[in-house]
C-alpha cells in the first residue's frame, strides 16, 4: 500500500495542483508583494514608515474602540492621479464612555513621561529662565482643562509634573 | 472624419506591445476600418518584422519629419489589407530624432482621414514614451501577470493618468497561462486587475502560435483557429464599442482537472482492492 | 606669419565649423580615431573668432586625447591673440606640405556611424601610366564571358515607386571603375548606414537593418541582409555584388526592388553553401545573375 501512495505521489503529483494553503501559494505571495510594492511606489512610503503609521493608527484608534489589530488592513487606492488612503477596521466591539476616558488618560500619562524625558535632556542644555515662564503658563491652563488627578499620580519632581502637562495639552 | 488616436504602452519591456499593436490594427481593418500603425520605437524597430513589411519600407518617420518625403509617401499598405497602412521606424537614427510636437502633427494629419491611429510605444518611461503619447487621447496598457510587469504597468498607469490629453487607459493582460493560474502559481486575472486598479480591454492566453505568426509576419488575428487570435479581435471589437464577453480561459483547467480526476479515481480503486 | 612644419602632425580642417560647439564636436570625432593618437594636431581654423577661454578648452580636450596642438592657422585676430597668449605657435598652413607627408582629414568626409576617415589627395601626381577604364558593355555580354547566367527564380520583385519617390533623378551612365572605392573589413550590424561617394568593397556581412547607400557599385564579399542602394544619385551601370544576395531590397539609381515575399529566409542568416550573385538594372528592371558552379 505505501508503495502505491508514494508511487501516486511522485508519478500523479504533476497532474496534481498544488494543495498548499492559500496564504502560501505562490500567487499569494505574489499578490501580498505587489501590493506592498505599489504602495511604495504610489506614495513613497517606505515599508518601515508604513509600518509605523499602521501602529500608531492602531494604538490611537484602540482608545475609543477594541479592535482586531492583526486584521486591520491598510491599503493606498489609485483612483485617476488621486491616491486614497483606505483603512479596514475590524471592530470587535466599541468602549464605553468610561473606558475611553481611562484609555485617554492611560495615554496622556504614559505620552507625558516618554516626552518628560526626552525634554530633560535638552533642558540642560536651554537657558532656565525663558523655560520656567512657559512652563508655568501652559501648566495653569492645563490644570484648568484637565482633572489633576494624572499629575498627583505621578511621583516624579514638581518639574517633570508641570512637563508632563505642557505635553499633554498638545497630544490631546 | 476624426480617427482615435491609441497608444499602446507597458512600461516594461517584452510583454508584447509590438504583438499586440499589430493584432489589434490588422483586426480593426479586418473590421472595415482605416487603420495606420505607427512604430515609434526609433532604433529598435520590429513592428514591421511582425507585419511582414519589412522588405517594403522605403521611408520612415524620420524621414517625414525631416521632410525628406510626405507623410502618405511614407504608409506602406499591409500585404494583405488595403485598410491597414505603417509608418516605420527609423532603424539608423534614435529617440531623439522625433519631437513630441512633431508626433502630434502627424497624429493630427493622420486623424483627418483614418478611423484609427495605433501607436507602438517603446519600452520606458523617457523620451521615447513621452513621444509617443504626445498625440494619442487613449491608451491600451498591455502587461503580463509577473510582478515587474504588473510593476511597471502601475508606474506608466500613474503617468498616464496624470496626462489630461488620455481620455481612456485600458488594461490589456496578455501571455495569460490558465493552467498556471488554476495551480496557484500565477495571479489569476481578477488579482491583477484588483492591484492595477484599471479596466480590462482584453485578456490574451500564451499562445505558442505567436512565435510562428512572428516568424511568417503574419499576425495571429489572421488564423481563425487561434485562441489568441480570437482574443485579440475580441479586444478590437472592444475598441469599436462592442460589448465582448472575456474569454473564457479556463477549459485547459478543465481538460487537466478530468485528467486528474481520473487518476484520482483509479489510485482510490487500488487502494480499495488492497 | 611664419611658415613651420611639424612632424608626425596631421592637420584637422575645422574652417567650415559654423560655431564653437560643432567645432568641438568635428574636432573630437577626428581625435577619436586609434590612428589619431600622440599625434601633433595642426588645426586650421578659417575665421572663427576664439577667445582664450575657448581655446584653452580646445587645447584640454587635444591634450586629454594623448595629442599635441603643435599649431594653429587662423584669420582671426581674436583667436590670434589668444593663441599667442597661450603660446601657442600661429602660423600658415599651406598644400605644400600637405601633399608631402600630412594627410588632410576633412570632417565632412568622416562617417559619423562608422567613423571611418577617407582621405582625397588632390595633388597626387598621377605619375604612372594611365589604364583605360573598363567600357561599359550590355551586362548580359559581360556575364557570359563571365560565367554568370540570370538567376530566374524571381528572388526579387521591382517595387512600385511612383508617387514615393521625390522627383525624379536625372539618370547618368557614370563608369563605376573611375569613382574612388571605399574597402572595409567589419560586420555592418543593424542600425548602421555606411555611405560613400564611390564604391564601397566590404569584406564581412551586412546584417539586416543595415543601410549601404554608394554613388557607385556596392560589393559584399559576405553575407548581404540590408539594404543595398547603389548608384544613388541615378547611375544606371552601378552594381550590387555579394557572395549571398539576400538584401531586404535592392536600390539602383532610382529603382527599387524588394526582397519577393515567398522566398523565405530566416532573418540572419548564417551559411556556408555561397552563391555569388550581382544585381544589375536591365530594360528598367533590376534582375540578379549568378555565377555557375563548375559542376552546373
Amino acid at each position: 500500500m505505501s508503495f502505491f501512495t508514494s508511487f501516486y505521489n511522485k508519478v500523479f503529483s504533476f497532474f496534481k495542483p498544488q494543495e498548499v494553503s492559500e496564504d502560501n501559494s505562490v500567487k499569494e505571495v505574489a499578490r501580498s508583494r505587489l501590493k506592498l510594492v505599489l504602495m511604495q511606489d504610489r506614495t513613497n512610503l517606505t515599508p518601515k514608515i508604513l509600518e509605523q503609521m499602521r501602529g500608531e493608527l492602531i494604538d490611537l484608534l484602540s482608545k475609543y474602540v477594541e479592535l482586531d489589530k492583526d486584521l486591520l488592513e491598510l491599503n493606498f487606492e489609485q483612483e485617476g492621479d488621486q491616491v486614497a488612503l483606505m483603512l479596514s477596521i475590524p471592530v470587535i466591539r466599541a468602549k464605553d464612555e468610561k473606558e475611553i476616558e481611562e484609555a485617554l488618560k492611560k495615554d496622556a500619562l504614559l505620552k507625558g513621561i516618554k516626552l518628560a524625558d526626552d525634554d530633560e535632556e535638552e533642558e540642560s542644555a536651554e537657558s532656565e529662565t525663558a523655560d520656567d515662564e512657559s512652563e508655568d503658563n501652559t501648566a495653569d491652563d492645563n490644570n484648568e482643562e484637565e482633572s489633576t488627578e494624572s499629575v498627583e499620580e505621578e511621583n516624579s519632581s514638581e518639574e517633570h509634573n508641570s512637563d508632563n502637562q505642557e505635553n499633554t495639552a498638545e497630544t490631546v | 472624419m476624426s480617427g482615435r488616436v491609441i497608444v499602446i504602452t507597458s512600461g516594461k519591456g517584452g510583454v508584447g506591445k509590438t504583438t499586440t499593436s499589430a493584432n489589434i490594427g490588422t483586426a480593426l481593418a479586418k473590421a472595415g476600418n482605416k487603420v495606420v500603425l505607427i512604430d515609434t520605437d526609433i532604433g529598435l524597430r520590429n513592428l514591421d518584422l511582425l507585419l511582414g513589411l519589412e522588405n517594403r519600407i522605403v521611408y520612415t518617420i524620420v524621414d517625414v519629419v525631416e521632410e525628406r518625403c510626405k507623410l502618405k509617401q511614407a504608409l506602406v499598405k499591409d500585404k494583405k489589407n488595403p485598410n491597414l497602412s505603417l509608418l516605420a521606424a527609423a532603424q539608423t537614427r534614435d529617440k531623439s530624432a522625433v519631437t513630441q510636437e512633431q508626433l502630434k502633427e502627424i497624429c493630427e494629419t493622420l486623424k483627418k482621414d483614418n478611423d484609427f491611429i495605433l501607436v507602438d510605444c517603446p519600452a520606458g518611461i523617457e523620451q521615447g514614451f513621452q513621444n509617443a503619447i504626445a498625440g494619442a487621447s487613449e491608451a491600451i496598457v498591455v502587461t503580463t501577470p509577473e510582478m515587474s510587469a504588473i510593476r511597471d504597468a502601475d508606474r506608466i498607469i500613474g503617468l498616464l493618468s496624470a496626462r489630461e490629453e488620455i481620455e481612456s487607459y485600458k488594461l490589456l493582460l496578455n501571455r495569460v497561462r490558465p493552467n498556471l493560474i488554476a495551480t496557484n502559481d500565477m495571479m489569476s486575472v481578477e488579482d491583477v486587475v484588483e492591484l492595477l486598479a484599471c479596466d480590462l480591454i482584453g485578456i490574451i492566453p500564451e499562445d505558442t502560435g505567436i512565435i510562428s505568426s512572428t516568424n511568417k509576419g503574419d499576425p495571429i488575428v489572421n488564423d481563425e483557429k487561434s485562441l489568441a487570435g480570437q482574443a485579440y479581435r475580441n479586444v478590437a471589437r472592444r475598441i469599436m464599442g462592442e460589448e465582448v464577453e472575456f474569454l473564457n480561459l479556463e477549459e485547459d483547467k478543465n481538460f487537466f482537472g478530468k485528467i486528474k480526476n481520473f487518476f484520482e479515481k483509479t489510485i482510490k480503486d487500488i487502494k480499495a482492492k488492497i | 606669419m611664419d611658415n613651420a612644419s611639424i612632424e608626425n602632425g596631421f592637420i584637422v580642417d575645422l574652417s567650415n565649423a559654423k560655431n564653437t560647439s560643432q567645432l568641438i564636436y568635428e574636432l573630437s570625432s577626428i581625435l577619436d580615431l586609434p590612428e589619431a593618437r600622440n599625434k601633433k594636431i595642426c588645426l586650421k581654423l578659417g575665421d572663427t573668432d576664439l577667445n582664450q577661454s575657448q581655446l584653452l578648452s580646445i587645447k584640454a580636450l587635444i591634450d586629454s586625447m594623448q595629442d599635441e596642438i603643435g599649431m594653429i592657422d587662423t584669420s582671426s585676430a581674436q583667436t590670434k591673440a589668444a593663441a599667442e597668449t597661450l603660446s601657442i605657435l600661429v602660423a600658415e598652413l599651406k598644400n605644400e606640405a600637405e601633399s608631402e607627408n600630412e594627410q588632410v582629414v576633412k570632417p565632412e568626409e568622416i562617417d559619423t556611424v562608422l567613423g571611418i576617415v577617407t582621405t582625397v589627395n588632390d595633388n597626387n601626381e598621377q605619375s604612372q601610366e594611365t589604364i583605360p577604364l573598363t567600357p561599359i558593355a550590355d551586362f548580359s555580354e559581360v556575364a557570359e564571358a563571365g560565367g554568370l547566367v540570370l538567376n530566374g527564380d524571381s528572388k526579387y520583385v521591382m517595387m512600385d515607386t511612383t508617387g514615393i519617390l521625390p522627383d525624379e533623378q536625372k539618370n547618368h551612365e557614370e563608369n563605376p571603375e573611375s569613382l574612388p572605392t571605399l574597402y572595409l573589413n567589419r560586420t555592418l550590424r543593424s542600425g548602421q548606414t555606411l555611405s560613400y561617394d564611390g564604391n564601397i568593397f566590404i569584406v564581412g556581412d551586412a546584417h539586416p537593418g543595415s543601410e549601404i547607400v554608394a554613388q557607385g557599385d556596392i560589393t559584399v564579399w559576405g553575407i548581404l541582409g540590408g539594404i543595398a542602394h547603389a548608384g544613388a544619385h541615378g547611375n544606371v551601370n552601378a552594381k550590387v555584388r555579394a557572395l549571398k544576395l539576400n538584401a531586404i531590397q535592392l536600390r539602383i539609381a532610382g529603382l527599387y526592388a524588394r526582397r519577393n515575399d515567398t522566398y523565405n529566409v530566416p532573418f540572419v542568416q548564417k551559411s556556408n553553401e555561397f552563391t555569388p550573385e550581382v544585381a544589375v538594372l536591365e530594360n528598367n528592371s533590376i534582375v540578379i545573375y549568378k555565377k555557375l558552379r563548375r559542376d552546373e
